[in-house]
């Protein structure tokens, strides 16, 4: 699942990272997107069968140019829908280590049947 | 974000809920017992994130702020006919710190369960077969009354 997200985001932004995978001496990116699936559960409704995984993601992007990180994100949103993903948490704002980027993000779901 | 609401979050619950009030029931009662045993949940899944191991440098900052900050008050909210009760983190007592290790930071990795602890889809799913439980229960007991 993780490969659908990635390469959605990379059709934006050509740089994407696990959220906490930058080192602590690393300067960030110009502008990026960070992933991290907080949770992947199994959903069963009969015959106690799987029949469903429900992947849920954050999704963040970072930028050092303010209007980017509105624009880039909305085309994000645009992307992860037109690929099957569902938006369960609108924009927000999202820390960032550095003072010369601003982040926002997103959260999604994807629901893969078996 | 800091202060997430939850409700009523069970199919059906509209017709247990006639069902429980045409025996005589206690509605406002019984859907305050249900909100307060949801957030008494996520209390409980929130607390097993907090370790030192999962938290940011193995703890080595540890203060148990935060985890001082998740809300527990088990007060349930009316809005009319309406109830819901605060589950995660109170902001004017954690600050910034719960969004930190909530979401984490390009440098920083969230702390593992925690996001989900509050709102991933094993939560709400708990919370509902909890909630149905105990209308369930609650008809059950006024059915042999």
């Amino acid at each position: 699942m993780e490969d659908l997200l990635i390469s959605t985001l990379q059709g934006i932004c050509e740089n994407v990272f696990l959220q906490g995978s930058l080192l602590p001496d690393q300067s960030y990116p110009e502008s990026f997107f960070t992933f991290w699936n907080f949770s992947t559960t199994e959903n069963s409704h009969y015959d106690n069968a799987e029949h469903a995984i429900i992947w849920e993601y954050d999704v963040n992007f970072y930028s050092s140019n303010p209007g980017t990180v509105y624009e880039e994100l909305r085309a994000a949103i645009k992307a992860l829908k037109q690929n099957g993903f569902i938006i369960t948490d609108g924009e927000h704002t999202i820390a960032s280590d550095e003072a010369t980027h601003d982040g926002r993000g997103i959260s999604v779901a994807y629901i893969e049947r078996s | 974000m800091a202060k997430n609401k939850i409700g009523l979050h069970f199919a059906g619950f509209k017709e247990l809920a006639a069902q429980f009030d045409a025996l005589g029931g206690d509605l406002k009662k019984i859907v305050e017992k249900a909100l307060i045993e949801s957030q008494q949940h996520v209390v409980e899944k929130i607390d097993k994130s907090f370790t030192r191991e999962n938290m940011p440098a193995k703890g080595k900052y540890w203060t148990g702020e935060t985890q001082r900050s998740i809300i527990r008050d088990e007060k349930v909210e009316w809005t009319g006919n309406v109830a819901s009760i605060n589950v995660g983190f109170d902001m004017q007592k954690s600050g910034m710190k719960s969004i930190y290790l909530i979401y984490g930071t390009p440098k920083m990795s969230p702390v593992r369960g925690l996001r989900a602890s509050i709102y991933g889809a094993a939560t709400r799913k708990e919370i509902g077969e909890k909630q149905q439980l105990i209308f369930e229960k609650a008809i059950k007991e006024g059915l042999k009354k």
